[in-house]
């Protein structure tokens, strides 16, 4: 889904921008556990990809473009609030895109796993948080992972490697 | 077969989990699990989280709460390039005013006015370079994504 090249000229911009809202959003929300945070600054990636367009600059991936720039938003938040940061989330949070459907106890299940996720990820460093969410969440290839996080795609191998064992290490533990 | 050691095998797993390696490789990567219960465990592990975060809903697209966020960054370029352009004009009109009263004012010396004129081209050419060499880095910068 999010894998397709594309190069966005004026007309089309929109277009091309509506397919990722939900999913930088759901990125950020996961990856910081802070509903509030995520709406702020999935408007600011935004803001600012319109933004770096119209100054001129050229995209060869959207997608990994757009994660890089909500990932920087939020590393310099993290930076910035060092102080009073919080991983602190409440239980909307869990409902990431929406509505869980009607069956009731899919819905609780659903829950309950989105919960666990996102108590497993809390306690993993931002970088192994970002290649799980990139890769096993979003489904971006080693190479867009490698380009949002300025790695080469064998350092994004042996992170993967860390990362997905320090979640089977963290996950209902 | 299982000619591979563990310490090749651990390397390639992530790989070999994500379908990203040779079809031989992989079946070599077979082999070697089946005699080695060190690695059989290890990518069991490994299974997990894309396992578990592939469970999890997908993002929609193009909703209406998509198309508000849009709305919203719409709304405030617009007032950055309104604001920008008015500020901008205002500017112009100023300066342009100040400089024309300042030329045809018969009271100032003319060497002050050479001496002024020649700075305000010193610090123009100036200006026209940096932007000249701004463009430049811009296109060069195609494949940098580095910054935002």
């Amino acid at each position: 889904m999010l894998q397709q090249k594309e190069s966005p000229g004026k007309e089309n911009l929109e277009e091309i921008y509506i397919k990722y809202v939900s999913a930088i959003k759901a990125y950020l929300l996961r990856l910081s556990g802070n509903p509030e945070l995520a709406k702020d600054l999935t408007q600011e990636v935004f803001y600012r990809a319109t933004r770096s367009l119209i100054a001129g600059k050229k995209i060869d991936y959207v997608s990994s473009w757009l994660f890089k720039i909500a990932r920087n938003l939020y590393l310099d938040y993290v930076t910035r609030n060092r102080n009073q940061f919080d991983t602190a989330y409440d239980d909307q949070l869990l409902h990431p895109t929406e509505h869980w459907g009607e069956d009731p106890v899919l819905h609780y299940r659903q829950k309950e796993l989105s919960q666990e996720i996102q108590n497993t990820l809390s306690k993993l460093p931002e970088n192994q948080r970002t290649v799980l969410l990139l890769r096993d969440y979003h489904q971006l290839s080693y190479a867009e992972v490698a380009t949002v996080m300025g790695l080469s795609i064998s350092a994004v191998k042996s992170l993967l490697f860390r990362a997905r064992l320090n979640f089977r290490h963290n996950f209902r533990d | 077969m299982g000619q591979l050691t563990c310490h090749v095998v651990k390397d390639l797993m992530v790989a070999y989990l994500d379908g990203e390696i040779s079809p031989e490789t992989s079946q070599e990567i077979n082999y070697h699990l089946k005699d080695c219960e060190h690695c059989r465990k290890l990518v069991n592990q490994l299974r997990l989280s894309p396992q578990v975060l592939g469970q999890m809903e997908q993002p929609g697209q193009g909703g209406a709460e998509e198309k508000m966020v849009l709305h919203q960054v719409r709304q405030r370029l617009l007032f950055l390039v309104v604001g920008g352009a008015l500020l901008l004009s205002s500017a112009v009109g100023l300066i342009g005013f100040g400089l024309f009263k300042f030329f045809t004012d018969l009271g100032i010396p003319w060497f002050i006015k050479l001496g002024i004129g020649g700075g305000l081209l010193g610090l123009f050419v100036i200006l026209a370079g940096l932007i000249l060499e701004r463009i430049k880095e811009q296109r060069s910068e195609r494949d940098d994504l580095g910054k935002y």
